[in-house]
């Protein structure tokens, strides 16, 4: 396979802080709220739902940037139609 | 020279896959009903030569232990083809219109108080996207004289397995998906020099495997927030790694913040990244106004061209903003938006020259309607 020449890609001490501040969220920013707390955090547009009216993701985003985390297919994943 | 032309569907594999699916459907979707929905949502986005709309329906029933979801979806491709000025002589402008029509049907079933599964599969016909039409257009116009050209007959088919788990009851949420799918693209062509000649296809027919890790946590009474990781494989292609965290954070009682990261590499040549924003406010819960940002980069797609012309997109920068207004009721709920899109390709390269009026430079304008009713 070529491989067309490519801008150098952020560097692997970048990717290594985002990881490692992703998983200190995940593991040390970690809080129990009893459900009588959750009254902000049981908002209709404080959810992560596929709930039509409350999904602002336009449809054509996953075909336009191949590399969006919605994209979605085969030709999404590499190059379909590419020769 | 012919018409671009799909050809006629392949028999009726997917015809029997889709009945299937709808029977299984059926009769995993017995028992009582408790409520349904029915969703609409049109979209679409403008160029001054290209214009993709969708239109897309869902119908969700929810019985006590149950939930059946089927969604209808059409997408419709409207693109001013014109070759590129190296190309001329070779091809010629073109007006095309194409669609994609698909079909996708979800079971999920409470499996336990904390555990719950979904079976999901789907079935498109058409192409994939705008600039499969564009390249597919190409192509015929250069190589439909030889015998080994084919029309093409773009189309997928996939399903996929979900558990979600409430690891921390009320608090901590897991999801994991697996996935695949097989593809059929309309491939590349390309011109085989030398002793024999005649033309070379490219890969036609795609297999993908997904997997996706969901963890969804509180960090405050008033912040939401979701890890997802991924890691996706394609017939022929690196492995896909991606990471996207999402934060809902309610600002004070009528602003929510809501923002994201996502960053993604396959094998150690294609990254891309984008970082998004939006903040919206609410009157009662029930009229809701927000305003979103994004920017997306890449570093151009790989390609895997034999000789030197190759159609994988340049590098490219993305930029949109959204205004939205949202209405919701009992009765039904209401989502309108819109914004500007802009797309900025890098240096196309004398590799890509003739696709490059595909890679252009464009300002979008994008739009939408989503309505619900419940019932």
């Amino acid at each position: 396979m070529k491989i067309r020449p490519q801008p150098d890609p952020p560097s692997r001490r970048i990717v290594l802080r985002s990881l490692l501040a992703g998983a200190a969220l995940l593991l040390g920013g970690c809080a129990t709220v009893p459900p009588i707390e959750q009254a902000y955090l049981s908002k209709p547009n404080m959810l992560f739902e596929d709930a039509l009216v409350y999904n602002a993701e336009p449809r054509f985003q996953g075909s336009f940037e191949p590399g969006s985390p919605n994209a979605t297919g085969a030709s999404a994943t590499g190059c379909a139609a590419c020769r | 020279m012919k018409p671009l032309q799909v050809a006629p569907g392949r028999p009726s594999l997917r015809f029997l896959y889709l009945g299937a699916l709808l029977g299984g459907s059926s009769f995993l979707a017995s028992g009582q009903e408790t409520a349904s929905l029915l969703e609409a949502g049109l979209e679409s986005i403008h160029a001054s030569d290209i214009t993709s709309s969708s239109a897309t329906f869902t119908w969700r029933r929810e019985a006590e232990t149950r939930q059946w979801q089927i969604t209808a979806s059409l997408d419709e491709y409207a693109v001013d083809f014109v070759p590129n000025a190296l190309s001329a002589g070779i091809s010629r402008p073109a007006s095309l219109n194409e669609d994609r029509r698909g079909v996708d049907v979800a079971v999920t079933q409470s499996l336990s108080p904390r555990w719950e599964g979904t079976l999901s599969a789907n079935i498109m016909e058409g192409f994939s996207d705008f600039r499969a039409v564009w390249i597919s257009e190409y192509y015929r116009q250069l190589f439909s004289g030889f015998s080994a050209y084919t029309d093409p007959d773009p189309g997928s088919h996939g399903a996929s397995a979900a558990l979600v788990w409430e690891a921390v009851p009320q608090n901590v949420f897991l999801d994991l998906t697996f996935g695949g799918s097989q593809e059929q693209t309309s491939p590349g062509y390309e011109r085989i020099i030398g002793p024999g000649g005649g033309l070379e296809k490219d890969e036609e027919r795609l297999n993908a495997w997904f997997a996706t890790l969901g963890i969804e946590h509180f960090l405050s009474p008033r912040i939401r927030y979701r890890h997802e990781f991924a890691a996706s494989t394609v017939t022929a292609r690196d492995t896909r790694l991606s990471y996207r965290g999402q934060i809902n954070w309610a600002l004070a009682d009528e602003w929510v913040s809501r923002s994201e990261f996502s960053h993604l590499r396959e094998g150690s040549e294609f990254y891309a990244w984008s970082v998004g924003t939006s903040i919206e406010r609410d009157w009662n819960e029930r009229w809701f106004a927000g305003l979103s940002l994004r920017f997306y980069k890449d570093n151009g797609q790989l390609e895997n061209a034999l000789f030197t012309v190759t159609s994988a997109a340049p590098p490219l920068q993305s930029y949109r903003l959204t205004a939205s207004l949202r209405y919701v009721s009992d009765a039904f709920s209401l989502f309108l938006y819109a914004g500007p899109y802009v797309s900025h390709y890098g240096d196309p390269g004398d590799d890509i020259a003739p696709f490059a009026n595909l890679y252009q430079d464009r300002d979008w304008i994008h739009g939408g309607l989503r309505i619900a009713f419940p019932f």
